[in-house]
């Protein structure tokens, strides 16, 4: 297996070409299972592939399987290759295990759903180009991944095209990408330029050597980092994500919570060395994160669609895995990505099912109630809700004080560190507060939807709850692989240390044992304090506490509801002005151009008419012009 | 008599040329005994293709006859272009015949004979025996362009390229003997010893030089000895008109790649390298912008070959081991592209004497996807835009002649590529931003076109894609070619 590592992806893309080729006249069983045996053979496969490498090697040396030479032009070259180490080994858990518990759920989510091959199709190509992505050993080779997992997204949050919101939300979240892929791209132009390759061995190595100049560290790191903001949907360009949840309620939980928008805290953690070695870039990004954490956190309070609460929590928490890359926590940074997998996957899933049940409503001010008609998936719901919130012993508790002690401790930048640690612990309030009102809205009080609605209520069937309860199960103990140094073993951070060789002249991140006991205490208060505070308003008075807080304070209301009227600024400053360059470009530049464009051809048909003259048809002249070419060509060359 | 023969290797040294010309045989007398089994004389032919690529590994490099024949790694490059071709044009050809109603065994013959003529070009190391090579192939070009004998622009097309080419190998046979009254040899290993030494202001060798690559230029339809080709390809058959823009072409050039080379220390001391240009130069002018004003797609389809070889050219104006490698990957990207093109052409069911104008292509990416899509990867190709083939290999030409110092002929290559581009979108506009005009007949093509339009437009998408293989196996083979 370890030197067939393109089955891996190739499993689903083969079952994709199946189904995007026969699926539409092929039964739904068939494509069900097309689909599914597509995503289980990644993970069987994925699964052997990571025994077979935990027995060949013993100290997590990076395991090469070139395929193909690319391309060689001059001294730059690719070679199709994968690679297998201990951070791609845990990414690939996560994406096909997750991934394969997704499919299965969609099955029941989408049975009457129009263009059903077409979805099992594109899940299907979005694994695969996530596999490429997690797999590739070079960053070249990860971007084809990471275009291919772009287009992905693009055509599963268009998947309802005939509605404009879907279709304009597809093109929004393509467009924002583009801008960080322009970032990915600059900063592959620069390892190429200046490094001489774009292998994540090389890369790293040869930044390590000496006549390196650090701003070119810098550049590099920043560069990615506008790549890594676009596609994990950081400050700036997070805008995208919260409209992506136009897409059906799986692809959420797989693509927009799960695997795809993880992509750039998987890349950071990647180019740790690179990092490590420009103190400047890792603030940078550690500052984004914190301020998106809170950011995202503080909109959650205000928004009433389900899946948009989700949406915002999600940038929120990939704020805090930046934080945790961004201040040198490279394994917590990945741990929180994996328990976030667990509990967010959940929490969409969970989701789903509740609009399942309500007949399609998103809106939880019309819900309520619901904790006995669908008590497999309320339960579950809250055992992510509590993995997210923090509280021990659940899956985020542990990852997310991980984070936070780090920031608190990070040797690169003490002062900042600090003002990120209680950015963060704020964040991490929030985030108690606002899944907790989402929590008590959506499942207590009284039901506040239609009769109709009320009627229809009903449990899903077992293809959804099943992986609701494998994820559930995740969530409460997935954290203990990596619990604190001070009970004991963190297994995850030993398992992902080679990835993150030492450096000369560079502090690795140490917890001091009284940092670690007063970070957890402090979290576990603040996460306590999230659910008290979410419990006497929305438990007790349901919908009337967020009225009350509009008549108390509209103007912070109206503000967190249009989330900061962010969208609106950037189409005041971008988009329009954008519109306008353009439109200039186009009447004024164009014409111009076009005018020029015009008259060369104009010219070149004259000469073409001219030349065709010749063109008799006689074979006579064809001897003639044959001589004279001849004779001309003596004279020339006499 | 026999005797020489059997001496070591001479026999099983031309293995691929014996498959060919008694498959050719066999193919015509099966159709003179039982004449119903015409329908399988196409299959057949491609089988013997298929058995004749095969048997090109069992043939040893060296050189045999007495210095006469090499067989290298670069002829075989080049032999398997010609059965490539060869194939393509079979496949293609099978379903056209039918329709018209002239099959026959025949046909085919004359397909493997003409491929067994452009093997001896390859490899001929004696003028002689290229001279021997070329007529061959040339008797069977005319038979196979008057093929469709009831039609009058079938026998004008055969008559034209007679005449014009018997007034060609004339300049070609007397550059030969001029050479060889310079060079006291026809063999090209002795010639190259001759021009080593040689004074280049002998004017002898000029004049000599002057009437083989105008015969040679004919035969490439260069500019300005090109004016039959549109006339020709017009006529022909369309299937022969795919395969005679592309494969005698590629024989062409290989032979004059081994004579440029013997000739590099004369070509430095003198300006002939002006004339290689100019050829270039006029033959990317003059083709495409002509081209821009056909509205026949055959038309179309021979002054973009024009262009195309003019292209090629700019690799000969400095031989080196990666001009021989741009142009023996060029070689086989235009098979696979222009034969495609050409194919779908053929397919167009109308009456073969009228032109097939863009006007018959109109709609057709809609009412056959995959001739349509065929057709249009073909017309990317051709323009050279990635991820095709014929990007890659344009590239490469271009690479090498700016390595090479030949600047100025690689920026004129790569204006009228421009120009070209007009050309061949047309036809992919045309092809789906068009509405088809009431009764256009639906083209007709069976498995057999559908298959060689499929290998087409495969091999156009992987060599684009996956360049370094072809690019390695060409280079290297061209490395070994000019050691020795």
């Amino acid at each position: 297996m370890l030197n067939n590592l393109w089955l891996i992806p190739i499993a689903p893309f083969v079952g994709f070409l199946i189904n995007g080729f026969f699926g539409k006249r092929a039964g739904k069983t068939f494509v069900t299972a097309v689909a599914w045996l597509g995503s289980f053979a990644a993970a069987a496969l994925g699964t052997l592939a990571a025994f077979e490498y935990a027995g060949q090697y013993h100290h997590g040396e990076r395991h090469l399987n070139v395929i193909y030479n690319w391309f060689s032009s001059g001294n730059i070259g690719a070679d199709i290759a994968f690679q297998l180490d201990p951070l791609s080994i845990v990414m690939l858990m996560v994406v096909t295990w997750v991934g394969f518990l997704i499919h299965v759920y969609s099955a029941g989510y989408m049975a009457h759903e129009e263009g059903y091959w077409r979805y099992f199709a594109y899940l299907n190509l979005f694994l695969a180009a996530m596999l490429i992505l997690i797999l590739g050993s070079s960053y070249l080779f990860m971007f084809v991944g990471w275009e291919g997992v772009g287009l992905c997204s693009y055509l599963l949050i268009g998947f309802y095209y005939d509605r404009d919101f879907a279709a304009a939300a597809g093109k929004k979240a393509f467009i924002v990408n583009r801008i960080g892929d322009f970032g990915f791209l600059i900063a592959m132009f620069l390892m190429f330029a200046y490094l001489g390759s774009v292998d994540f061995a090389q890369v790293s190595q040869r930044a390590m050597g000496s006549g390196i100049d650090g701003g070119l560290i810098t550049a590099i790191c920043l560069f990615l980092f506008l790549g890594a903001a676009g596609k994990s949907a950081q400050i700036p360009l997070y805008v995208w994500l919260p409209d992506a949840m136009a897409g059906p309620t799986p692809v959420s939980a797989l693509i927009h919570a799960a695997t795809m928008v993880t992509a750039g805290v998987y890349m950071v953690a990647r180019t740790n060395v690179l990092y490590r070695l420009s103190p400047t870039a890792m603030a940078v990004v550690a500052t984004v994160g914190a301020l998106t954490a809170l950011f995202a956190a503080t909109i959650g309070v205000r928004q009433n669609d389900i899946k948009k609460v989700l949406a915002y929590s999600t940038v929120s928490q990939l704020g805090f895995m930046f934080i945790g890359v961004g201040v040198g926590a490279f394994s917590a940074g990945v741990f929180h990505l994996v328990t976030h997998a667990f509990f967010k996957a959940c929490l969409f899933l969970g989701a789903g099912s509740v609009i399942h049940a309500m007949s399609g409503e998103q809106d939880i001010r019309k819900m309520g109630g619901l904790w006995k008609k669908i008590p497999i998936t309320a339960w579950t719901f809250l055992i992510a809700t509590i993995a997210i919130a923090g509280f021990p012993p659940f899956a985020g508790f542990f990852s997310k004080d991980e984070i936070l002690a780090s920031a608190f401790s990070t040797p690169y930048f003490p002062g900042l560190g600090k003002l990120i640690y209680v950015l963060g612990t704020i964040a991490a309030l929030f985030t108690a507060f606002y899944m907790f009102r989402l929590f008590y809205l959506t499942f207590f009080g009284k039901f506040r939807g239609t009769h109709e609605q009320e009627h229809h209520l009903h449990e899903s069937p077992a293809t959804m709850t099943i992986p609701l309860i494998v994820l559930a199960a995740l969530s409460a103990i997935g954290g203990l692989i990596g619990i604190p140094h001070v009970f004991g073993h963190n297994w995850l951070a030993e398992w992902l240390h080679p990835i993150i060789p030492p450096l000369p002249g560079v502090h690795d991140l140490h917890i001091p044992a009284n940092v670690e006991w007063a970070v957890m205490i402090v979290s576990t208060l603040v996460a306590a304090i999230g659910l008290f505070a979410a419990m006497r308003l929305y438990r007790d008075r349901g919908v009337a506490a967020d009225e009350a807080f509009e008549r108390r304070s509209p103007g912070l209301a109206r503000t967190l509801e249009n989330k900061y009227y962010v969208d609106e600024i950037y189409g005041r400053t971008v988009v329009t002005p954008l519109e306008v360059g353009s439109r200039f470009l186009w009447k004024v530049v164009d014409s111009v151009i076009d005018g020029i464009a015009a008259m060369l051809g104009f010219f070149v048909r004259g000469f073409g008419d001219l030349l065709r003259f010749f063109q008799t048809g006689n074979v006579r002249n064809y001897a003639l012009m044959f001589f004279i070419g001849v004779v001309v060509f003596m004279w020339v060359l006499r | 008599m026999i005797q020489p023969l059997l001496e070591a290797g001479w026999l099983s040294a031309i293995l691929p040329e014996i498959i060919l010309s008694a498959g050719g045989m066999l193919l015509i007398l099966l159709t003179a005994f039982s004449p119903r089994s015409r329908g399988i004389t196409g299959p057949l032919a491609v089988i013997i293709f298929i058995a004749t690529t095969w048997a090109e590994n069992l043939v040893g490099e060296g050189v045999y006859f007495g210095g006469t024949y090499e067989i290298s790694a670069i002829t075989r490059v080049f032999d398997l272009t010609f059965l490539l071709a060869g194939i393509l044009a079979a496949l293609f050809a099978r379903e056209y015949l039918e329709r018209e109603g002239i099959e026959g065994g025949e046909f085919y013959a004359l397909l493997l004979w003409g491929t067994v003529g452009m093997m001896m070009m390859a490899k001929g190391l004696d003028l002689l025996i290229v001279v021997l090579g070329l007529e061959i192939l040339s008797v069977c070009i005319f038979v196979l362009l008057g093929y469709h004998r009831r039609l009058p622009v079938s026998n004008e097309a055969s008559l034209k390229y007679f005449l014009m080419g018997a007034f060609a190998t004339g300049f070609i046979l007397y550059g030969t003997a001029l050479f060889y009254g310079a060079s006291r040899s026809t063999n090209i290993t002795e010639m190259a010893k001759y021009f080593a030494t040689a004074d280049a202001s002998n004017p002898l060798l000029t004049v000599a030089f002057i009437l083989l690559m105008s015969g040679f230029g004919f035969k490439l339809a260069l500019a300005p000895f090109h004016p039959w080709a549109p006339d020709v390809y017009q006529g022909a058959p369309t299937p022969v008109a795919g395969w005679l823009s592309v494969a005698p072409k590629a024989a062409t050039l290989i032979v004059l790649a081994r004579l440029l080379y013997a000739m590099a220390p004369v070509m430095a001391k003198t300006h002939w390298v002006t004339m290689l240009a100019t050829l270039s130069v006029l033959s990317m002018i003059i083709g495409n912008s002509v081209a821009i004003v056909q509205r026949d797609l055959k038309r179309m389809l021979a002054y973009s070959g024009i262009a195309h070889v003019g292209y090629m050219m700019i690799a000969m104006l400095t031989i080196s081991d990666e001009s021989i490698a741009a142009i023996a990957v060029y070689t086989i990207v235009y098979a696979l592209m222009n034969i495609g093109a050409f194919g779908v052409v053929s397919m167009l069911a109308k009456n073969q004497n009228d032109p097939q104008t863009l006007d018959d292509i109109a709609g057709l990416g809609f009412r056959r996807p995959f001739y349509g899509l065929g057709l249009a990867v073909c017309m990317f190709s051709l323009s050279g835009l990635p991820p095709t083939g014929g990007f890659i290999s344009k590239f490469y030409v271009f690479r090498t002649a700016i390595e090479s110092g030949h600047t100025g002929v690689a920026l004129i290559g790569i204006l009228t590529s421009i120009i070209s581009v007009y050309y061949y979108l047309r036809v992919v506009y045309y092809l789906y931003m068009k509405e088809a005009p009431d009764g256009t007949a639906v083209p007709i093509g069976g498995v057999f076109a559908t298959g060689a339009l499929a290998i087409s437009v495969i091999g156009i998408l992987i060599i684009g894609i996956f360049p370094t293989p072809l690019f390695n196996m060409a280079g290297n083979a061209a490395r070994q070619f000019l050691q020795h």
